[in-house]
């Protein structure tokens, strides 16, 4: 490679990082000021900041939050990973079909899927009045933690699925094929074949799926009946009702040590798996 | 060879089962919509039968297509730029020697989609309102093009995500072998690694598409009057409720979409394995037709327009609204959400009527709360010509110096007003609001459920109904009862009241099924719950679904409120938001509203006419209405410190860490 073929390579990047720095970048320094300044007197304070350090619901908040979108990830590659497996093994016009109906309910507008969702789990509704036919129930299923995961793991399942789908589609079955007659069983296809070439493709429905489900707020009221506060409801909460009495500032202060939370977490996981296949030449 | 197959076989019939389980989980809500949405009940939960009337409802007037169709535009657009934005970014990622920079590209690629929406979305606002008022002091600082930044903005991230795998995938000596055959680098990347990105690159079209087209936060921040997206519209309903007619719209636009893919499939299938020339020549054409008739479906939307109901009858005096200056000029008008007549069952649509009439262009947006309604006004970033807060509300803005003065000469049906209604509290010179519609909070019960006629708020804490009583899920409203309840004043200033309402809320809460608001009509319409407070005029709606239900004005008394017509500052079509306002006081239009919105009107026309279906209504007008509002208090605008101390007892009491 000469070296102009890399500096103009390197300008692909060009639109994308100037895109971030204004829209992106910009934008979190109104989040940072706010932490700090308060909006109607303008004046430096960390009073915002400091909640987190004084009030213990904050920090309890950002646990179960933390906690239940790790369970909805886990859960969401559990169903998804054997689920990309099998799309990837169907025909491929079938697989580009496919792809379109694992998005499509999405499309659908979050408030009616919710509602949807209540009507199906509410004390007199579907699921209890079907458990009702076979003499059981009716038990509790809304308002409770466990909906709340539901709820994720319904959302966000579809960004898990098409990522390592796409990195799965890939992988042809002459490969498979050859990798049985080398002796492999189904085990170690799986590990030595499969996994690995995937791997990229789950790291990013991880990504996918884990950071907007940390910072959720409206699948948590709808599905606990607002029981179960997240760190998102609280932001929500304060920047919506309370506005121009320090909720901005508290709703950006929370942000940013969200934010900051998240960056470490997404940190540590690139150390991990980036391995060195960065930065390949074409 | 045999053990293998019958393996595999297995193996697939595993694989369908499963991927059979996923698709039922994923479309469980969507069968539960296509059956609401023949629902001829108003409920999304009750089902009364089968009823086609959402869907004579969608193409008989309403501002529900013109949503779909900006929200279709939108998604089209940002999803295709995000696409290539983020495409040109994988490649140029994947190419950097330097791992610090790519990794600190991925670190800020991660931040729209780890900040909570409303973060994001306030934070644009806030920028574009920053640079808007150095590029162009006479434009709205928000509008379509912010809108579309925005959403390219958190559309982008996930494109490079989808697209980045598949570049770390591909095999790097196949590039090196094009080029040991005589290509460029630029024709090896698009003869060999471009091809097999392309289903990242769709898989990230997808789901940009997906985001954008059913995003509602950060596009409420992000977009000015002109421009409403579906979502938005829908979320700013969380008051009041969802209708079926949303249910109608997207079983519609899934139905549309399936269609596609059935025919898709079909072309597809009938191609595979045959590859001569002839054959691909005649996909081709199957593709053409297939992209012609999706392609059809999207105009055949565009061009359909509906056809409200404009008729007027009886203006009082028609000559005002001749006024041909105005003719063509625009009028933002920024209101509660379904809290004006729109067409609904033939009757009158009043936005429509007066657009007819005057010849003005309204662009009309809704809201959920008014302190959400406070943070797009305070921030200046679209100027608004009419509003119509609450109360206490327009008292913050009036301190503010946020409201201007009505030229109360030219709105000459201000006269109709009830007597009652004017100099309140908030605006006691009566310079700056015209009295649109007033309400009470009530107590709503389930007489199957509960026993007896309650007459207090106490039944909010009995044991006995445990797991069956919702409250507001918001502050100001709950503490409302917990003050009542206290015998303390629900605009008290002292701390320790507020803390003795608190910590009735906190005693409350282990007999909660939780903290609702939008939730209340299903939950009381389908007897989920037995006893819920709320809004007067929405109990008739719950009502109207489920006979069961009773309401009550308990006697430790309870909150009232006056929504008023407001011009703010920074309003651009002053003269037309004079006419507006006087057009809603035409005692045609105000009665079609009233019967529309079903709260109590101020208007004495509406209250005198006989035609009004509510006239003598038990709830709205109750025989004993002086001694219940003289009961009522209006909520004031608190200090920010006060304001900040009953929040920070609220998240207590929710959160009870």
């Amino acid at each position: 490679m000469n070296k102009k073929g890399t500096f103009s390579r390197g300008l692909l990047n060009a639109p994308y990082v100037i895109w971030s720095l204004i829209f992106i970048l910009v934008p979190l320094v109104f989040v940072v000021y706010y932490s700090f300044f308060d909006l109607e007197s303008g004046r430096f304070t960390t009073e915002y900041i400091k909640i987190f350090f004084t009030k213990p619901m904050y920090v309890k908040a950002f646990g179960i939050s933390l906690l239940y979108s790790l369970i909805a990830t886990a859960i969401s590659l559990v169903i998804a990973y054997p689920f990309a497996y099998f799309l990837s093994r169907k025909k491929p016009a079938s697989q580009s079909v496919q792809m379109i109906l694992i998005m499509l309910p999405m499309w659908m507008n979050m408030l009616v899927r919710t509602y949807s969702w209540t009507t199906i789990l509410e004390g007199n509704g579907l699921i209890n009045n079907l458990l009702e036919l076979v003499g059981i129930g009716p038990v509790t299923m809304l308002g409770t933690g466990g909906a709340v995961v539901l709820g994720m793991v319904y959302n966000y399942l579809p960004y898990m699925i098409l990522p390592i789908y796409t990195g799965m589609s890939k992988i042809g079955q002459p490969l498979l094929e050859a990798a049985e007659d080398l002796g492999c069983n189904g085990f170690q296809k799986l590990k030595r074949v499969i996994m690995p070439l995937s791997l990229s493709g789950v790291i990013s429905g991880i990504i996918m799926v884990f950071v907007p489900s940390i910072s959720t707020f409206y699948i948590s009221q709808k599905m606990s009946n607002g029981k179960v506060v997240l760190i998102g409801d609280l932001i929500e909460q304060q920047i919506k009702e309370f506005w121009a009495a320090g909720g901005l500032n508290r709703g950006a202060a929370m942000s940013f040590v969200l934010m900051l939370i998240i960056l470490l977490c997404t940190f540590v996981m690139n150390r991990f798996t980036d391995d060195d296949e960065g930065g390949m030449i074409i | 060879m045999k053990r293998t197959s019958f393996k595999n076989r297995s193996g697939e019939i595993f694989g369908n089962i499963l991927m059979g389980l996923v698709y039922l989980f994923l479309y469980a809500p969507l069968i539960v919509m296509i059956v609401f949405s023949f629902n001829a009940g108003k409920s999304t939960s009750v089902f009364q039968g089968f009823d086609l009337r959402w869907y004579r409802e969608l193409f008989s007037g309403g501002e529900l297509l013109t949503y779909l169709k900006n929200s279709l535009l939108l998604a089209v657009l940002s999803s295709v730029l995000a696409t290539v934005l983020g495409t040109l970014a994988a490649v140029g990622i994947y190419q950097l020697k330097n791992k610090r920079i790519s990794s600190a590209i991925l670190a800020v690629n991660n931040i729209p989609m780890m900040n909570p929406d409303i973060v994001t979305g306030v934070s644009m606002m806030m920028m574009f309102v920053f640079v808007g008022g150095f590029l162009a002091a006479n434009r709205d600082s928000v509008n379509f093009f912010t809108l579309l930044i925005a959403h390219i903005t958190f559309n982008t991230p996930y494109v490079l995500l989808n697209v980045l795998p598949k570049l770390k995938a591909t095999d790097k000596r196949l590039v090196e072998a094009a080029m040991d055959l005589g290509c460029t680098p630029v024709q090896a990347f698009f003869k060999v690694v471009f091809p097999q990105l392309i289903p990242g690159i769709l898989s990230g079209l997808l789901m940009a598409f997906t985001l954008s087209f059913d995003d509602f936060v950060i596009s409420y921040y992000a977009s000015g009057a002109d421009f409403v997206t579906l979502p938005v519209y829908i979320y700013s309903l969380v008051k009041k409720t969802v209708k079926p007619d949303v249910y109608a719209l997207y079983t519609i636009i899934f139905v549309a979409i399936l269609l596609l893919l059935i025919v898709y499939n079909a072309l597809q299938n009938k191609d595979t394995g045959k590859k001569s020339e002839k054959k691909k020549k005649s996909s081709a054409i199957r593709m053409v037709a297939f992209g012609t008739a999706a392609v059809l479906l999207v105009v055949g939307l565009f061009v359909f327009s509906p056809k409200p109901n404009v008729e007027l009858h009886s203006l009082i005096d028609e000559s005002y609204y001749v006024n041909e200056e105005l003719e063509g000029t625009t009028l933002n008008v920024y209101n509660w959400a379904e809290y004006i007549s729109d067409g609904e069952d033939d009757t009158l649509d009043v936005i429509a009527a007066f657009e007819e009439l005057t010849g003005i262009k309204v662009n009309y947006v809704t809201y959920e709360s008014n302190e959400v309604m406070y943070s797009k006004l305070e921030g200046e970033s679209v100027s608004y010509d009419i509003v119509i807060p609450s109360d206490y509300m327009i008292a913050q803005l009036i301190s503010k110096d946020m409201l201007m003065k009505l030229d109360f000469e030219r709105i000459p049906n201000y006269s109709l007003i009830d007597e009652k209604y004017k100099g309140m509290y908030f605006d006691p010179q009566n310079e700056y609001s015209v009295p649109f519609s007033v309400g009470l909070v009530g107590l709503i019960y389930n007489t199957t459920m509960v026993k007896g006629t309650p007459d207090s708020w106490s039944i909010m804490w009995d044991e006995q109904y445990k797991g069956q009583i919702l409250t507001f899920n918001n502050s100001r409203d709950a503490f409302m009862i917990a003050q009542m309840m206290a015998g303390v004043d629900i605009n008290s200033t002292s701390k320790a009241d507020w803390d003795k309402a608190a910590e009735l809320l906190r005693s409350q809460k282990k007999v909660l099924q939780g903290y609702a608001m939008d939730e209340v009509f299903n939950k009381m319409e389908g007897g989920n719950a037995a006893i819920a407070p709320y809004y007067a005029g929405d109990f008739l709606t719950m009502q109207g679904e489920n006979p069961d239900l009773e309401m009550i004005y308990p006697k430790e008394g309870t909150n009232i409120f006056v929504d008023s017509i407001c011009v703010p500052k920074g309003a651009k079509n002053y003269d037309a938001a004079m006419m507006f306002i006087n057009f809603l006081l035409e005692p045609e239009v105000a009665l079609a509203n009233a019967e529309y919105i079903c709260y109590a009107t101020p208007n004495t026309a509406v209250l005198e006419n006989e035609e009004y279906s509510l006239k003598d209504n038990e709830y709205l007008y109750p025989e004993n209405y002086d001694e219940v509002v003289s009961r009522a208090s209006y909520y004031q605008d608190l200090p920010a410190d006060i304001k900040s101390y009953y929040g920070d007892l609220w998240t207590l009491i929710k959160g009870g860490g």
